[in-house]
């Protein structure tokens, strides 16, 4: 049983970066099918939410919709899971190091980086691999896209477009 | 995730094809309000552990009445004295705080929130300034989107 529902979650949460792309069209076409998303899933972009129904003998629909909804709103607040981390680690590091958080398989380099207080790669539900890393200096070069879903930062640095020179407080 | 790529196809037929499910019911669980959870980052003599529960008590499905009432809860429990700042973590905000007291991830749903309690300076939003992403109080004098606490 778990191992049918964990498949199951698993392929909706794949469908929906897809589903997320085409949501506005559909909701621009008025697709007289589109459900308005339910209270519990208030959220504006949830209402293009669609879920076109062939046989329904068992009725499953608004678990299987709140499962799309649920990973729709998750990764739109990707960004917020990003911010979460750099904020958790600044303020448990004492607002004392620098921290850089970036999605653990983006392309990056980091050079002399120096006094690594910490240094873990974090598994949160729903959401890619991130590094998060806690330092006092060094240069970190984002390679690839420079969205807050895929990197934050926050402490002492001087920043040329997508290369971050940190130094200590 | 190799799994879920491989599969992504599946439900997107799904999806794709046509006719639609009227008057479904909803189950009881799918409405409950989303259980809050915090953790706090930072405790210095802001009562913390007093915070993060009163807020994890909260049970509200109004994601703007849910950000109201934290912040209520949060300035309540940390004394009454200090200034509060509760924002959508997901939107664009500079924190130009002093005399931290109190830093805690809070998260609602799939919204995670960041919660300061300070003694003064400043906190813009430079994101959306609807309720449902930010809530603040204290003594403070708003311009804009910005706010300073004194």
């Amino acid at each position: 049983m778990s191992s049918v529902r964990k498949r199951v979650s698993a392929a909706v949460i794949g469908a929906v970066a897809v589903v997320g792309v085409l949501a506005p069209a559909a909701t621009a076409a008025a697709e007289p099918a589109t459900r308005s998303a339910p209270k519990a899933a208030a959220s504006a972009q949830a209402e293009s939410v669609k879920l076109d129904v062939v046989t329904a003998t068992l009725n499953i629909s608004n678990r299987i919709f709140d499962i799309v909804v649920q990973a729709i709103e998750q990764n739109q607040n990707r960004s917020g899971y990003v911010k979460s981390l750099v904020e958790g680690a600044f303020y448990d590091a004492d607002q004392a190091h620098n921290v850089m958080v970036i999605k653990a398989d983006h392309p990056y380099t980091t050079e002399n980086l120096e006094n690594v207080v910490y240094d873990a790669t974090v598994h949160g539900d729903g959401y890619p691999s991130f590094r998060v890393l806690v330092f006092d200096s060094g240069v970190i070069t984002n390679e690839g896209d420079g969205g807050y879903i895929n990197w934050a930062f926050r402490g002492w640095f001087d920043r040329s477009d997508m290369t971050v020179t940190f130094h200590q407080p | 995730m190799k799994f879920g790529k491989a599969l992504a196809v599946a439900p997107l037929a799904a999806l794709a094809l046509a006719g639609s499910v009227a008057g479904t019911t909803r189950t009881a669980a799918a409405d409950d309000p989303p259980t809050p959870s915090v953790s706090v980052h930072l405790d210095d003599g802001a009562n913390g552990p007093a915070v993060a529960g009163a807020i994890t008590d909260i049970e509200e499905d109004n994601r703007g009445e849910f950000v109201r009432q934290a912040v209520d809860a949060a300035h309540r429990e940390a004394g009454g004295q200090y200034d509060v700042v509760l924002m959508n973590l997901s939107q664009g905000y500079e924190e130009r705080l002093e005399g931290k007291r109190l830093y805690a991830n809070v998260r609602w749903g799939a919204i995670n929130y960041g919660l300061w309690i300070a003694e003064s300076g400043q906190f813009t939003n430079t994101g959306d300034g609807g309720y449902i992403n930010w809530g603040f109080k204290g003594v403070f004098d708003r311009d804009g989107n910005t706010i300073t606490f004194h």
